[in-house]
């Protein structure tokens, strides 16, 4: 019994830490632009396809396909921030629930878009090591967990690290905090809206790479990677990224470890129910603070 | 002057809604009937959702959740009681759903602006989950409804004219919810719900009504289609996909006028049928994700009946101010 | 009519109010004054229900009204206004006091006529069939106060009526309050910046400054005050 336990605990973590990179730039851009983007996971399956095909077509292993994808999808979240979100912004006498609506509907076209192209059948991404594993004190860790741990690591490290040390970074975290004390200060808001989408939509690329590496993926899959990555952001906080990873490992372990005794549904139920009542209770999550919520 | 025109506009609107109820009597194609019980049922279900959507502005994905929860109730007493007990099965639907409407909604709809949208979402797929898993009613599988034994005319025929009675009845209801005490408390909860509490209005109790009505009438819009369909699965009967559509068509006439999802309806209605007959599905839903974005974007918030008049009566002072340059 | 026991509010760690007391008595239109920042809407809060205190009572009529729901302290009989008006901007001006009047259980008339005659009062009867955003801002204060007043208060709670008005609006909200107290009784506490109107209007004044009240009296008695000089302009001044 213990056995399966830290075994489907592993498994959570793992899984925990592919979403908690989805939910990391989730997170971010909801926290500084009060934006719930809701085609963020769409992204996210949009790069494993990217792999999937750089993979077939050229023989890309999945990490190199890490300088495709960023830049990639880097430049789809500043179209998208130009495109849509600003506009919206500009109209809408609530961005925030506007912005569900609206990114929806982008999640729906990305996600037909993707149907129609590379059909529903489920990929798996198979390199000369997916099949490889450890065997530490007989468990058995396959290869891809530690690579998703360490994409996890420098990602969201790296996220953070923007995020406080660098003038970019400080400046989204200022737009955030208080708008018009930013603008005083110099900074140029279009700017650093367009560069915190596009880095969000490179982190969901990187999660996407991340997920595809232990898991199947398809077009269709996007609605239910979405909820579990706003669950995630929910519980672990608005705007925080440390609560997204630890948010990420706390449900998939969760979930894992608690469909060793009920049925999956059931878990993903009963965290359904934990997720109303936190938005209750505590609607900015664990790790956000009060003042994001306004 | 505007006596015999407001007389002769209502003329003509009853004699559209009676060609309209006798369309079947004309044996058009089958097809025909099918697209006006699509029509009739999407129509019902939009007015009911406005009455939490429009009217409170509280966006609920949560649809599919009362029209399975419908679709179920009346299978039940259906396949246990016999068409004969169609009726109340229908009726006892909307109980449950009002009923379960209440006890879900008194902490969700504490949940204020974009989260309730998620948490409703949240609704529909807890119930798809629940039902997937237990063998209750069916399972995965789902059940079916005793089969009706009419030829597949006749069949449409009834459902029909079926869906179109609860969508004149639902179009009622929601026009006097909007005339009444309980309609004005919603616009201002809308508007402003700390502000709606200062002039005595029981917030929370308001939209606890207003969600239960709600869920009331798509649940037996959701009992009929059971009948019309008659094979139920919990795929089909909590689809997240009817709440996202039902709240396009919402969206699209987002107000506080019942008429309003009247028209989002039709025109989502068409524009499903019409693209997937000449496009391909997922070519067809694209569209529609393009849509919903266009609507967020461009439509203004009272809602398209309002635009439209607005857009109108601009046209009609456009027209006027051309002829007054002509004569002068 | 209305006490305040130990009233204090924090949050977190910010300390808004603390250990208030004060007793306004019926029929008396009562100032709060105070720098800003000094808690003054705060306390409105706190009695309207928007948020209950951290500790202390509030007491209307005899009823121990704190930290109740909104709606239940309105609808035992206090109205409020917001500092920045809050009307409801999609409705018309005659829809929004319809609203207020048609949600008591004891409308005597026929709710459209009452709505009527109150928007008569206010002054507001011409424009009843248009937009707030369509009003000058003199006349959203009058909407806003009128709205307030659909309810049939008993206690009226007025958060900075006076202010962005100039000289002959001044004049018209002030006579608009006196008419409120003689004609519909109604007791007011306003908070207000604007020294003259206060001076003019209030019987007593409660002064509050940085969360705790500094004091309370007649107006005359309160322009003398040293301590209220001194929160207003410092310490030097004070002394000179």
């Amino acid at each position: 019994m213990g056995y399966i336990l830290t075994q489907s605990a592993i498994g959570g973590v793992v899984m925990g830490v592919a979403y908690g990179i989805m939910a990391g730039g989730y997170t971010m851009v909801w926290g500084a632009m009060r934006v719930i983007n809701f085609a963020h996971a769409a992204f996210g399956v949009l790069a494993a396809y990217a792999v999937f095909y750089l993979l077939k077509v050229c023989g890309l292993d999945p990490l190199l396909s890490l300088v495709v994808v960023i830049p990639g999808l880097f430049a789809l979240g500043v179209i998208m921030q130009e495109l849509l979100i600003r506009p919206l912004a500009n109209r809408a006498r609530d961005i925030t629930s506007a912005s569900v609506v609206a990114t929806l509907g982008v999640s729906i076209l990305i996600e037909n878009a993707m149907l129609y192209s590379f059909s529903p059948t489920p990929r798996f991404i198979a390199t000369s090591y997916s099949l490889k594993s450890f065997s530490v004190l007989s468990l058995t860790i396959p290869a891809t967990y530690l690579i998703v741990l360490g994409l996890g690591i420098i990602s969201m490290g790296g996220l953070s690290f923007f995020l406080s040390r660098t003038r970019i970074g400080r400046g989204i975290r200022a737009v955030w905090q208080d708008e018009d004390g930013a603008l005083l200060s110099g900074i140029n808001p279009s700017l650093v809206n367009r560069i915190g989408y596009g880095i969000a939509l490179a982190t969901a690329g990187i999660g996407g790479v991340a997920m595809c590496l232990i898991q199947s993926f398809v077009a269709s899959a996007q609605l239910s990677w979405m909820l579990l990555v706003w669950v995630i952001a929910t519980f672990g906080g608005i705007g925080s990224v440390k609560g997204a990873v630890l948010g990420g490992i706390a449900i998939g372990v969760i979930l894992n470890v608690g469909s060793v005794f009920i049925p999956r549904a059931y878990v993903t139920v009963i965290v359904y129910a934990i997720i109303i009542a936190l938005l209750l209770i505590r609607p900015q999550g664990l790790f956000g603070n009060k003042a994001s919520l306004r | 002057m505007s006596n015999i025109k407001s007389r002769l506009s209502k003329g003509a609107l009853g004699v559209a809604v009676a060609l309209i109820v006798c369309v079947p009597f004309f044996h058009p194609p089958i097809y025909v009937l099918t697209l006006g019980i699509a029509a009739f049922m999407y129509i019902g279900l939009a007015i009911s959702w406005n009455i939490i959507g429009g009217y409170a502005g509280y966006i609920s994905l949560a649809t599919g959740a009362f029209f399975g929860i419908g679709a179920y109730s009346t299978g039940y007493i259906v396949t246990h009681y016999g068409y004969a007990m169609v009726f109340p099965g229908i009726i006892l639907g909307g109980v449950i759903a009002g009923f379960i409407a209440v006890l879900i909604g008194y902490p969700v709809l504490k949940i204020k602006g974009p989260y309730f949208i998620l948490a409703s979402g949240l609704i529909v797929m807890g119930f798809r989950l629940i039902f997937m898993n237990t063998g209750f009613m069916g399972g995965p599988m789902g059940f079916f409804y005793p089969m009706i034994p009419v030829d597949i005319f006749t069949n449409r025929f009834i459902f029909y004219e079926v869906m179109l009675m609860l969508a004149a009845v639902i179009g009622f209801i929601a026009y006097r919810v909007q005339n009444s005490k309980m309609g004005i408390g919603l616009f201002c909860i809308r508007e402003d719900e700390d502000v709606a509490e200062t002039i005595r209005i029981n917030t929370t109790r308001l939209k606890i009504e207003g969600f239960a009505i709600s869920a009331c009438l798509i649940a037996v819009v959701g009992g009929a289609w059971g009948c019309y369909h008659t094979h139920v699965t919990p795929m089909e009967g909590f689809d997240l996909w009817l709440s996202i559509m039902v709240l396009a068509m919402g969206l699209l006439g987002l107000g506080r006028d019942w008429r309003g999802p009247i028209i989002g309806a039709i025109v989502i209605v068409m524009l499903d049928q019409i693209l997937s007959l000449f496009l391909f599905a997922e070519l067809a839903r694209m569209i529609f994700g393009l849509l919903m974005v266009l609507i967020i974007l461009f439509l203004p918030q009272e809602g398209i009946i309002v635009y439209l008049i607005k857009a109108w009566e601009r046209l009609k002072l456009l027209f006027l101010e051309k002829k007054k340059l002509e004569h002068s | 009519m209305l006490k305040g026991e130990h009233i204090s509010k924090r949050f977190g760690g910010l300390v808004a109010l603390s250990n208030i007391d004060f007793h306004i008595n019926q029929g008396t239109i009562v100032g709060l004054i105070g720098p800003n920042g000094s808690g003054k809407t705060t306390l409105f809060n706190c009695i309207s229900g928007l948020y209950p205190p951290s500790s202390g009572r509030i007491i209307f009529k005899d009823n121990d009204i704190t930290g109740c729901v909104p709606h239940k302290i309105s609808s035992l009989g206090v109205g409020r206004t917001f500092q920045i008006v809050r009307p409801f901007e999609t409705l018309t001006v005659f829809e929004n006091i319809l609203a207020g009047v048609v949600y008591r259980e004891d409308v005597a008339k026929s709710a459209k006529e009452e709505t009527l005659e109150l928007l008569k009062f206010g002054g507001l009867a011409e424009k009843r069939e248009e937009k707030p955003q369509n009003l000058p801002m003199a006349a959203r204060k009058r909407l806003e106060i009128i709205r307030a007043l659909s309810t049939k208060p008993e206690l009226l709670l007025l958060d900075e009526v006076f202010a962005g008005l100039n000289d002959t609006e001044l004049k018209e909200a002030i006579e608009l309050v006196f008419r409120i107290r003689e004609e519909k009784k109604v007791t007011i506490v306003m908070v207000e910046h604007l020294m003259k109107a206060i001076m003019g209007t209030c019987q007593w004044i409660i002064v509050l400054n940085q969360g705790r009240k500094i004091a309370e009296g007649k107006p005359e008695d309160i322009k003398k005050n040293p301590v209220v000089i001194e929160a207003y302009f410092g310490k030097a001044y004070a002394q000179s």
